[in-house]
């Protein structure tokens, strides 16, 4: 690869971002990343210190953060295979492994942007179509009217946040958030306050806490101010996560129920849990082995399957795994946890090929490498 | 055939050094090989005898006595036993506190022990009755040390209900409950004629203090007594000798005193204990007899395959103990060559090093066979074998370049290794059962062998970059051979960038099949990635032209910082807060371990640039 000066441009951007001293700075600095964030994991809990490290675009406010350094890789890579990858005998191995790590690079992307995580908790007996996020958030606001189904508007994460306003051209009504924490303490209002004030909002108040470590455990709130509602109810209202009692709001004339909830995704399939087994060791609480009896029910058929702890269901690009249960009078729940992930297959194709390419490689290039000392005389170093 | 010699030669003068001459009071000869439950496991007695012995006494041996030996002595001669300086307690608080004198040597005898314990029985008592966390670190050791004695005392009743030590003295009282007179019976032995006896006791109910009782009435009493005097050695439920009938690796086993809770005996559980009842007589008869025919009876009821067999020659065999003996020979031979400049020694090493690691192999795969499952399962095994794998490739480097690259690397790498895995070997019986989640998943042992195999060849890559580090620094002329190294330790991590790459992927697909996640940033996945991202650094750098020879090989002997970290620190992360004593020197080892090879590679790499830098000034000036 000569560099003449007749090259376009173009060509030497390219070039240039094939070259190995990309990755080289990069991968130092995925290593700087690596070491903080899994230190800092000890101190805020796994899922923030993944989000705030290795998920993220930038980080400390200037530097790049994971996903942006490995954008960066996937880049330098991609290029170094088009621009970069003369077809010799001696870099075929390295050929092929750079294409099983651009595989799953791109398996990678495919996961963080297209992939979905929660769980799903069905009681015997009962069916469900959708499972929630462990950690994501979401303000639904569900009119009860039609007589068939829930109409429901809820509105993302990206919406909710202090001051911001939540309108949608069906409603006959304005929300704005007062304020929204992440991990909050309920208190009683001494005394209560009617003035304004609506339903759970009356009586109590929300004291913002700090973020537990292990993030599941912390529950949102928020104050709400709705305009626009009848009968005057206009004003103050309170929703937080987990919370029991709906809140209700009326407007023209229609019922609404508003809603702080983990976000939910929808599955084309429903669930049904007909039975749920659980074993214990004996004379101990601790369970041994658990396992749910479920159809997978879809249009009209069913399909019977047994998930257990290390057999999981998949159907289309979910995977079902037992995670947990809930002991109750009667009937048992369980909890199962729900992956959906288009990117499933890429880590096994990569790894595949990258393994491939640098065993080949090894063939290649070690007995060069690893000679009788009184050889390398002939020797010379690449 | 001069190296032939020289082998044997180093092999004989390790035998005599390992030979002593000591008359043990007792042999437990075969008994080595009954097989017992513990920790969960089927084992030869040789190997329980091990790990108790261990407990007390922080080795596998006394002074020229044998572990089984010593536990039958406790069995069945406890004066002799009770006597021995057995106990090493080092932390002197402990000691102090039971008012007793400090041993230079720190070893203390049970009888020492006990006596100042009786002293102190309220105060222990209401120490193990406070709260864990507020007890104090001296109260802790104390603790500890006192419940070891009481183990200890335990331990040393485990058979007592088999002697027959029970007398009847008198003729009416005998007859009545069909027993011999002032003959010795076991405690078994007046369990199965219970009822008689209950008869015999309904006689004696409502009499008074005070009111005159017949001689046979009186010998009951004696009876009874010395019957309670046994019954309180009852706790005594260490040694599972007695297996169930079925289900004999999933179900629990009986200590001989468990079984002698007032139950009625089943018929196999009867046939069991008089087995073992003639072991105990043959023994107390003679403290020497053979009892190989009895033990092979016992054995045969075993109805699954325990390989005890296997697992005492593994434990005679000490193979990890002898590999580091050759591994040590090879190094001093080497260095011993370089002395005289003699080929022939550096043949010896070689000799030594092949004779070491094929040990080492040998030993592993007698465990895997033992254990019936692949070699790595737990962090000693897993130093064992990266020890193994990394010498097993130096040794291979070494047959193809001859230039005693190989030698230096390995038999350094496997003293340091197969002595930082005896430390591990300290806790106890090394080969122990997992918990369920870590048993028999494909994908994790896959995974768990395959990225430990990268741990021990980044290890050996970042040793040959030691080595190159310290030819430069010596030899700084001979650029051949400096190249020739550099090389191996580019090949080696190249090999080393597979293993880890594809163990740490195939721990993504492990994450993948059991919880649906390929990967989740958590800690040990990110200490493995660090490994994978060094090298990656490593060879690119190389390639981008960043890295010249004596920067890639200052940080090429950075690697075993990666590997050390990922291997042990990440384990300390997990700890918690709450971790004290030992790895808190974990983590203090691992810290300087890091500053030393920063410090070493670091060093080397400055002074050698600044020194090239000097010559070059100091020729030009010449010319």
């Amino acid at each position: 690869m000569s560099t003449t000066k007749s090259k376009s441009p173009l060509l030497k951007v390219a070039h240039f971002l094939a070259n190995p001293e990309i990755f080289f700075y990069t991968a130092l600095w995925l290593i700087v990343l690596l070491v903080y964030g899994t230190i800092d994991q000890k101190y805020h809990g796994l899922y923030l210190a993944q989000q705030k490290y290795f998920s993220s675009w930038i980080v400390w406010g200037i530097f790049p953060g994971g996903r942006l350094a490995l954008s960066v890789v996937f880049i330098n890579l991609l290029f170094k295979l088009i621009f970069n990858s003369p077809i010799r005998f001696n870099r075929i191995g390295t050929l092929i492994s750079h294409s099983g790590m651009l595989l799953l690079l791109l398996g990678g992307f495919f996961t963080a942007y297209f992939s979905n995580e929660g769980s799903i908790p069905i009681p015997e007996g009962q069916t469900s179509s959708y499972y929630q996020d462990y950690n994501e958030l979401e303000f639904a606001v569900i009119d009860k009217s039609p007589a068939d189904h829930d109409a429901v508007i809820s509105f993302t994460n990206e919406y909710i946040s202090e001051g911001a306003t939540l309108s949608d051209p069906d409603f006959p009504f304005t929300i704005k958030i007062e304020t929204y924490h992440r991990n909050i303490d309920i208190v009683r209002r001494e005394p209560e306050v009617t003035d304004g004030f609506h339903g759970f909002a009356q009586r109590f108040e929300f004291v913002e806490k700090r973020l537990e470590n292990e993030f599941s455990l912390n529950m949102a709130g928020m104050v709400l101010d709705i305009r626009g509602l009848d009968d005057n109810t206009g004003g103050t209202y309170m929703v937080f996560q987990f919370m029991l009692v709906p809140q209700t709001i009326r407007a023209g004339g229609k019922e609404y129920v508003i809603e702080l909830r983990n976000k939910r995704y929808q599955l084309p399939f429903a669930i049904e849990l007909m039975d749920f087994t659980k074993k214990v060791h004996p004379g101990t609480q601790t369970a041994s082995h658990y396992s749910s009896l479920v159809n997978v029910v879809d249009g009209g058929i069913k399909r019977e399957v047994l998930i257990s702890m290390n057999e999981p269901l998949r159907n289309l690009d979910y995977t079902f795994y037992q995670a947990s249960f809930i002991e109750g009078v009667e009937d048992e729940t369980t909890v199962l946890a729900v992956v959906q992930n288009a990117g499933r297959n890429f880590p096994y194709i990569a790894s595949c090929i990258m393994a491939f390419g640098l065993f080949i490689h090894l063939l290649i290039q070690v007995p060069k490498l690893i000679v009788r000392s009184k050889r390398k005389q002939e020797g010379v170093v690449s | 055939m001069k190296r032939l010699v020289g082998i044997i030669f180093l092999f004989l003068s390790f035998g005599f050094l390992h030979a002593g001459s000591y008359e043990s009071p007792v042999r437990a000869g075969a008994l080595e090989a009954l097989v017992v439950q513990d920790d969960g496991r089927l084992k030869p007695l040789d190997t329980f005898a091990r790990a108790q012995l261990l407990l007390y006494h922080n080795k596998r041996t006394i002074e020229k006595q044998k572990a089984i030996d010593w536990l039958l002595e406790l069995l069945i001669a406890p004066e002799i036993a009770y006597e021995r300086k057995l106990f090493k307690v080092i932390e002197k608080e402990a000691i102090l506190g039971l008012g007793i004198g400090l041993d230079p040597q720190h070893l203390y005898s049970f009888r020492d022990l006990s006596r100042g314990i009786n002293d102190r029985m309220e105060s222990l008592r209401q120490l193990s009755e406070k709260e864990p966390e507020s007890r104090t670190r001296a109260e802790i050791q104390l603790l500890t040390l006192y419940r070891k004695v009481m183990q200890y005392l335990a331990l040393s009743r485990s058979l007592t209900a088999l002697q027959p030590d029970i007398v009847v003295n008198n003729v009416e009282l005998a007859e009545a409950i069909g027993f011999e007179p002032e003959k010795g019976y076991t405690y078994r032995q007046f369990l199965k004629s219970r009822e008689a006896l209950a008869r015999e006791l309904g006689v004696l109910e409502g009499r008074k203090a005070g009111d005159n009782i017949s001689e046979k009435e009186s010998a009951l009493v004696d009876l009874v007594q010395q019957l309670q005097v046994k019954m309180a050695d009852q706790s005594a439920d260490i040694m599972r000798v007695v297996k169930p009938k079925e289900n004999q690796k999933e179900g629990d086993w009986f200590s001989v005193w468990g079984i002698m809770d007032g139950r009625n005996f089943s018929e196999w559980e009867d046939a069991r204990i008089q087995e073992l009842e003639g072991i105990v007589e043959k023994f107390l008869k003679d403290p020497f007899a053979d009892v190989s025919s009895e033990v092979a009876a016992v054995n045969e009821s075993l109805n699954i395959p325990v390989h005890y067999k296997a697992e005492l020659i593994s434990n005679k065999a000490n193979f990890f103990w002898f590999s580091s003996a050759f591994y040590t020979i090879a190094m001093l031979m080497l260095l011993l060559s370089y002395m005289l400049n003699s080929k022939l020694i550096a043949r010896i090493s070689l000799g030594s090093l092949t004779v070491g690691i094929v040990l080492h192999i040998t030993g592993i795969l007698f465990r895997v066979y033992i254990m019936a499952r692949p070699p790595v399962s737990t962090l000693y095994e897993s130093i064992i074998f990266v020890s193994a794998i990394l010498v097993l490739f130096a040794t291979i480097i070494e047959y193809l370049r001859r230039d005693t690259l190989g030698l230096i690397v390995g038999s350094v790498a496997g003293i340091v290794l197969n002595f930082i895995a005896s430390r591990y070997a300290l806790d106890g019986d090394t080969q122990v059962m997992l918990v369920a989640v870590l048993d028999s998943r494909f994908w994790l042992l896959t995974h768990v062998q395959t990225i430990t195999t990268g741990y021990a060849i980044s290890l050996l890559a970042g040793l040959v970059a030691h080595a190159y580090l310290i030819m430069r620094l010596r030899f700084p002329s001979d650029r051949k051979m400096h190249q020739g190294i550099f090389k191996v330790s580019y090949g080696v991590c190249l090999v080393a960038v597979f293993f880890t790459t594809f163990g740490t992927i195939l721990g993504g697909i492990w994450g993948d099949q059991s919880w649906g996640r390929f990967w989740g940033w958590d800690p040990k996945e990110n200490g493995a990635l660090l490994i994978v991202l060094w090298l990656l650094v490593l060879v690119h750098g190389r390639l981008a032209g960043r890295l010249k020879e004596l920067s890639f090989s200052v940080a090429m002997a950075l690697t075993p910082i990666t590997v050390a970290v990922a291997w042990f620190g990440v384990n300390l992360l997990q700890v918690g807060l709450h971790s004290y004593g030992f790895d808190d020197g974990t983590a203090k080892k691992l810290l300087w371990f890091c500053v030393g090879e920063v410090v070493f590679a670091v060093g080397a790499g400055l002074f050698i640039h600044f020194r090239g830098r000097n010559t070059k000034t100091a020729t030009k000036v010449t010319a």
